[in-house]
Order: C-alpha cells, then sequence, then structure tokens
C-alpha cells in the first residue's frame, strides 16, 4: 500500500472510530499527606499557567504559624466556574493540603452576548431585586446536572414582597433563568407532620441549626408557632415571642399535633383571605402571624385555678397584634360541665380562624366587644371560620368536614356554636328572643346566633324557626357572594359601634356593591335579615 | 432496466461472480447519507420536592436528517469480503414536555406546565461486516451484514426550572436544560450497494443500509431513556479502488 493510501486508511479509520467527546466530570480534590502533594505543586503552577486557577485570596494562618491558605478560583477562557474551587494550605516545605473542585471537559465558549445589564432586565423580569454585594451581574460557567455546562449571568437577587434571597443564573445568550438557587442562609423546608385529629399535611418550616422550626418562610408575612411547653410561668414573664421557644422538630416528620394544626391553620386562613379577598393577613399590610401552643400542659390541669383552665385549657384567644393562644384542652376521659371532650383547641381550622379573624376586625372595624357590635364581631369571625372550613374541606358531616358547626372538630360532640341551628346550642335565632342581660359582656357569643343565621340563610336559605319567614339563598355554589358581601360590610362599611340594623344595612349595600341592585345577592341578604327580626 | 440491474445483483448474490477484469482487494467508501425516517422516544423521571414527587414526561421526535457515510471494504476472498464503515448522523431534536409540580402547601394539588425542548441527536457508528460482493460490467454489486456499535448523545431533559410566586397555585417554566444523554449500545446494520467503475481506480456508488440499535440514555440521576438508534440510511458517494 502506498504512503498515500496508508494516510487515507488513517483518516478512516479515524473517521469511523466512535468520537471520546469531552463530558462534564467534577473532580473532587481531598489531598492532604503523600507524594500527591509533590504532583499538585507541579498541577497548581500548570493550571495557573494555563490560565485554568487564579489565586482570589490569600492569608497567614491565624493559628499555625509559618502555614499559608490560597484559594483558587477556576476559570474557563477566563471566566469563572462556579463551585470550582482550590483551597491550598502551604508551608515552608510546600504544600501541605489541597481541597477543593474541579470541572473538566468544558467545551463551551465563554463569550457572552448578552450584556450584564440584559442580566439586569431579566432579574426585574421576574419581580425580583438585585441584594447586596453579589447583586451585580457576574458572567460565571455554571455545571449543570448531567454534566454540561452553561454560560451565564449570576445574580444575587430578592423576591418582590419576600425575604427569599436567591442566586440567579441567566444564560448569557438567551437570557432564559438557567437555576434559582435559594441563597437564605436559613433554609425554607417543607416537612409533613399528623394533626390533632391524624390527618397528614405539610408543614412549612425553616431548617435551624440541624433542626427545623415552625417558621413559615414561604407566605408572605411571617407565621410562627410557640410552643411552651406548659409552662404557664414562662409565659407569663417573657417580655415577647423569641426564636429559642418556636415549636421545633428534629427531622421535620412533625408529630405534635397542637403544633402541626395551629401552625398549618394559621397558614390556612391567611391563604383564604388572600385567595377570597386579596387581603394580605390581618392587618392588610403582611403583619406577622404568631401562635401560641402548649402555654398549659394537660396534666396540670388540677394544679389550676378557674379562671387558668377557663383561659389556657377550654379556650383560645387572639392576644392581639396577631398573637394567638391556643388551649390545651381536657386531659382524656374528662369533660366540661356541658358533657363534651376537649381536644387541642388548635386542632380546629374553624377556631383558628375565628380567632385570627378578630385580628382583622382589630384592624378594621374595631367592633367594641360589647352588646350588639360585640355579637357582630363575634358573629363575623365565626362566618369566615365556617367560611374558610369550605374552602379548604369538602362539605360534610363529622371531624375535617365543612358545616355550620363551630369548634365541632375538637369540642365534642358538637362544638360550641352552630349557624344553621343556634337554637339547638341554646343560643338565640330570632331579633325578637335575644339575650339582653349583662353576661357575657351583653351576650357578644349568645347574639351572635342571630346574624349567624342570618348569614347561613343567606347563603343555604331555608326558613327561620321563628319567624317562619323563608329565605331563597343565592345556594352553596354561589357562597362566595356571600362571603364577599359580608367580608365587605365588616372590614370597610361598619362603624365599631355597628348593631344588627346597621349590619343589615351595610350588607345590603355591599351585596348592591358587589353585585348589582337587585340582584339574587342582595336578596337574599335582605330577606336573611328579615328573617330573623333585623328590619 | 431497472429491473435487469436488480436481476442482475441478486444473481450476484446467489452465485458468486467470477473473478473480473480488474479484481481490487482494497475499497474505500467515502461519501454521504440521509436518515430517513424520524425516531420518536419519550422520557419520564421524577424528583422529590415538597413531600411528593415531582413529575416530567417528555416526548421528543428526531428528525431526518444527511450525514457522513464512510468506510473500507477488504476483498478477502473470491467474492467475501470484510468491511469497516462508519456514519454520523446529526440530527434535530424537538420535543414537548409537561411536568406536575406539587403544592407546597397541600398534598394532591399538583401545579401543572408544559413547554418545548430542543436540541440534538447525534448517532455515530461503527459497522464491521461481512460482504458478500460480485461485478457485471462496471457494476461493483455488494451485499452485507454485521455488528454495529453506535455512540449516541441526545441533548434529553436534566430538569424543569420553573418560577412560582404566592400562592403558588400555578409555577412558569423558566428554563428546562438539556444535558447530554448518552450511551454506547451494540447493534446491528445490513445493506446493499451497487457501485459504478469509471476507471481502475474510481466509481460512484450508491447504498442503502438498515442499521438498528437500542441505546439507553443515561443523564444524571434519571431514569435512563430507551432510544432506537439509526434506521434506514440511503446515500452514496465517491469509490476508491486498490
Amino acid at each position: 500500500m502506498s504512503a498515500r493510501s496508508s494516510r487515507l486508511m488513517a483518516f478512516l479509520v479515524l473517521a469511523a472510530a466512535l468520537p471520546a467527546l469531552a463530558q462534564g466530570r467534577e473532580e473532587r480534590i481531598a489531598t492532604a499527606g503523600g507524594q500527591d502533594l509533590v504532583n499538585w505543586t507541579a498541577r497548581l503552577q500548570q493550571l495557573s499557567d494555563a490560565g485554568q486557577i487564579r489565586l482570589t485570596r490569600s492569608q497567614d494562618d491565624a493559628l499555625v504559624s509559618g502555614r499559608r491558605h490560597q484559594r483558587f478560583a477556576q476559570l474557563h477562557q477566563g471566566v469563572p466556574v462556579f463551585g470550582g474551587e482550590l483551597v491550598v494550605q502551604n508551608s515552608a516545605a510546600g504544600v501541605v493540603s489541597v481541597f477543593g473542585t474541579l470541572y473538566e471537559g468544558i467545551d463551551i465558549d465563554a463569550r457572552a452576548t448578552l450584556t450584564a445589564d440584559d442580566a439586569l432586565a431579566a432579574v426585574a423580569k421576574l419581580g425580583s431585586k438585585p441584594f447586596g454585594r453579589g447583586g451585580r451581574p457576574e458572567l460565571v460557567v455554571l455545571p449543570l446536572d448531567g454534566g454540561a455546562y452553561a454560560l451565564t449571568y449570576k445574580v444575587r437577587a430578592r423576591k418582590a414582597n419576600s425575604l427569599a434571597i436567591s442566586l440567579l443564573f441567566f444564560d448569557a445568550r438567551t437570557g432564559a433563568l438557567v437555576k434559582d438557587l435559594n441563597d437564605l442562609k436559613s433554609q425554607s423546608a417543607v416537612g409533613s407532620g399528623t394533626g390533632v385529629l391524624g390527618d397528614r399535611k405539610k408543614v412549612s418550616a425553616r431548617s435551624s441549626s440541624s433542626q427545623f422550626v415552625a417558621d413559615d418562610e414561604l407566605r408572605p408575612p411571617r407565621i410562627a408557632t410557640f410552643d411552651f411547653h406548659g409552662d404557664l410561668n414562662r409565659f407569663f414573664t417573657v417580655a415577647d415571642l423569641f426564636d429559642q421557644d418556636l415549636a421545633r422538630d428534629a427531622d421535620n416528620a412533625w408529630t405534635d399535633g397542637a403544633n402541626v394544626d395551629a401552625h398549618t391553620y394559621a397558614g390556612f386562613t391567611y391563604d383564604y383571605y388572600f385567595k377570597r379577598f386579596g387581603r394580605r393577613g390581618l392587618n392588610n399590610n403582611d403583619i406577622p402571624i404568631r401562635s401560641v401552643t402548649h402555654p398549659v400542659n394537660r396534666d396540670d390541669i388540677f394544679n389550676y385555678s378557674n379562671d387558668i383552665v377557663a383561659q389556657f385549657y377550654l379556650n383560645a384567644f387572639y392576644l392581639g397584634d396577631g398573637i394567638m393562644i391556643y388551649g390545651e384542652g381536657l386531659p382524656e376521659g374528662y369533660v366540661d360541665l356541658a358533657d363534651r371532650s376537649w381536644n387541642y383547641v388548635a386542632g380546629a381550622l374553624d377556631v383558628v380562624t375565628h380567632e385570627l379573624t378578630h385580628g382583622v376586625t382589630d384592624f378594621t372595624s374595631q367592633l367594641i366587644y360589647q352588646g350588639e357590635s360585640g355579637a357582630l364581631n363575634e358573629s363575623f369571625s365565626d362566618m369566615m371560620a365556617t367560611s374558610s372550613e369550605f374552602y379548604f374541606q369538602p362539605a360534610g358531616n363529622g371531624s375535617l368536614r365543612a358545616d355550620y358547626l363551630i369548634g365541632e372538630d375538637v369540642i365534642t360532640p358538637g362544638g360550641l356554636r352552630s349557624m344553621a341551628r343556634p337554637h339547638d346550642y341554646g343560643d338565640p335565632d330570632h331579633y325578637s328572643v335575644r339575650f339582653t342581660g349583662s353576661g357575657d359582656n351583653g351576650g357578644v357569643h349568645i347574639n351572635s346566633g342571630i346574624p349567624n343565621q342570618a348569614f347561613f340563610l343567606a347563603i343555604e336559605g331555608g326558613t327561620n324557626r321563628v319567624s317562619g319567614i323563608h329565605v331563597t339563598g343565592v345556594g352553596a355554589a354561589n357562597r362566595e357572594q356571600i362571603e364577599k358581601v359580608f367580608y365587605r360590610a365588616f372590614t370597610d362599611l361598619l362603624p365599631a359601634s355597628a348593631n344588627f340594623k346597621t349590619a343589615r344595612a351595610a350588607t345590603v349595600q355591599a351585596a348592591r356593591d358587589l353585585y348589582g341592585a337587585g340582584g339574587a345577592a342582595e336578596s337574599a341578604v335582605a330577606q336573611a335579615w328579615t328573617a330573623v327580626g333585623v328590619n | 432496466m431497472r429491473t435487469t440491474t436488480l436481476a442482475l445483483f441478486l444473481t450476484t448474490l446467489a452465485v458468486p461472480a467470477l473473478a473480473a477484469d480488474d479484481p481490487y482487494k482494497v475499497k474505500l467508501l467515502l461519501g454521504g447519507g440521509y436518515q430517513l425516517g424520524g425516531s420518536d422516544f419519550d422520557q419520564t423521571f421524577s424528583f422529590p420536592q415538597y413531600q411528593e414527587n415531582a413529575t416530567v414526561n417528555a416526548a421528543y421526535d428526531a428528525d431526518k436528517a444527511p450525514g457522513l457515510d464512510v468506510g473500507i471494504q477488504w476483498n478477502a476472498f473470491r467474492s467475501i469480503g470484510f468491511s469497516l464503515g462508519g456514519t454520523l448522523y446529526d440530527r434535530d431534536l424537538t420535543g414537548t414536555f409537561d411536568a406536575s409540580f406539587p403544592h407546597p402547601f397541600f398534598f394532591n394539588q399538583p401545579r401543572t406546565a408544559t413547554g418545548d425542548v430542543t436540541g440534538k441527536m447525534k448517532e455515530t457508528a461503527g459497522h464491521l461486516n461481512l460482504v458478500f460482493f460480485g461485478k457485471s460490467g462496471n457494476l461493483d454489486l455488494s451485499a452485507w451484514g454485521g455488528v454495529s456499535i453506535f455512540k449516541v448523545q441526545a441533548d434529553i431533559l436534566s430538569t424543569v426550572a420553573y418560577s412560582q410566586t404566592y400562592p403558588y397555585d400555578t409555577v412558569t417554566v423558566t428554563s428546562a436544560p438539556t444535558g447530554k444523554g448518552e450511551d454506547t449500545p451494540l447493534g446491528f446494520n445490513v445493506g446493499a450497494s451497487v457501485d459504478y467503475r469509471f476507471s481502475k481506480s474510481i466509481g460512484f456508488g450508491i447504498q442503502g443500509r438498515f442499521a438498528r440499535a437500542k441505546a439507553k440514555l443515561a443523564l444524571g440521576e434519571n431514569p435512563e431513556v430507551e432510544v432506537d438508534a439509526g434506521g434506514l440510511q440511503v446515500g452514496g458517494g465517491l469509490r476508491i479502488y486498490f
């Protein structure tokens, strides 16, 4: 075969051979001692001469004299490789240790077609803003999953209306977001938990010092749950709620039902207000929502006065400033004077929404907690409580079902009140039979049965027990209309001293505002108030 | 004419031809080809997220494409030889995906998203064949079959990135980065060619080949993606005889 033929043969064999393309690979380096270090001295020089690494920091060892620490950034065509770094410890005798990661097989062109300004525009397009020192776009080679690489602009940015901080990587040729790396040093973490009633749900938590704390970083406001582990003295004496008292779990699989439900239901309540009404929390400006669980121990119940039992066992209350306290319930086998068992009070969505709605009222109408305005205050909490149940739970009877009972999931049997049948719980369902005594702050809980019944009838329709007047409700499918009507009236229209008659006028007005005069919503609302004797 | 040629060719296969006037020992084949027919494959992967699993289902379609087809044939015996060949096809890859991402707050309320993915699918193959050849006038006729080794590389999804804002009921896909999934499977090929010799050392030929291998593309920790590599390829090119 001639020389020319030999060359042809060589070409063909090469052409037919399978190409061994460079494949991205990361080399993790951990070398301390041994012959490898001798090689590393030469390799570092080689890498440096080839422009593949660049010294970024060099400092003397503060603890071991004669040692020096150097950090080298990996470069590809002069562009830093994200995560590619060598940390070298030197002594007078040479290299002592090398730790780091080098990425191999980078075969991309490191020339960007977009500018740093383009990257900033891409950040803005996401609704984020550059944040801190890392907010200036930096061209980097980003190792991708699977061994590929992308030329990107790295920008540290903060998301709008959020504490979330990310390292955003935008393709330096197309501007597409390639990676969104959460850079908040405390990491939000979604865990799972078992509620008071044994139901499984997700828990929006935060990892902290190898534990998880009940501190929701995914919703716009801070929603945190504090577990006092039955230390009532501490609860009385602390000046504020501090992170050291945050409910916590070792593996993010939460098992304390009261903590799980207090935390998740506070989030659900925020969600309900946001999704239904566009409201951002209690003050419409994302005030933190903080819940306190286990202010007492169940087993200590016999050591406390009746006042403490009534307040911290058989109760839940809104303390103000977005702080909720959830009662512990009764020890198993014990019942209250009405022969009812009490589970952990935080275990009922309607209870949580009810109490948080007192916060909404505090920041809106500030209905005075006395007489009819107080009954309206309580009733509005019941209305929103039931509505959040219908928003998140399937309608029906029994636990974890949406109905018109209040607290029925944790206070058994039957809960505290019924909006459909107030009379069955000893509450008035018509203005003519209202409570007129001075107890219960002039009947704030008792007389809430009257507007509660109006709310129920406006949605579901039916006949009032006392008046016999039939109401044509908007129907369960349109319950959103009545929820919005009452929400609008109670947050935007009512004065602090409103009475039932004012509430009627305000809700009728709200129905006209939202759904037009003479519409089904207005008609249902007006009929409902008439049926309960409020004209 | 086509019928006559085909008859001659089949006869040649059945009964190897007598020694030609200008016998050759080695033939180089330099040419191109066209991969007929697309190649469809699917990809599914999932990853844990928010206490559930996010899933991505993608469907890809590799287009028809021209390519390189070269080889060398050694006529070891009277009408039997061996050949070593190589083909290279770089095909455009298009696809769509649908993804399902768990909601951060609720079980069983996934958010869904769809998108497109584009890239390349590169098939490089080496073929080692047993060749039956014959001659009819200026026509060289060959048929072959043998083993093939493929190197298949395809841009397949490595993940799907999305943005979300409270209340997180929807997601917006921000990028669908791909990585090179690859495999080097063994397969087979069969084919035939008809060459016309202009002179003692130069000719022109056309060939058809069917090659096939099952590739399992691996990318990161995602499950392997099964792809049918190869297919029907037709082409032609220069023949050099020694």
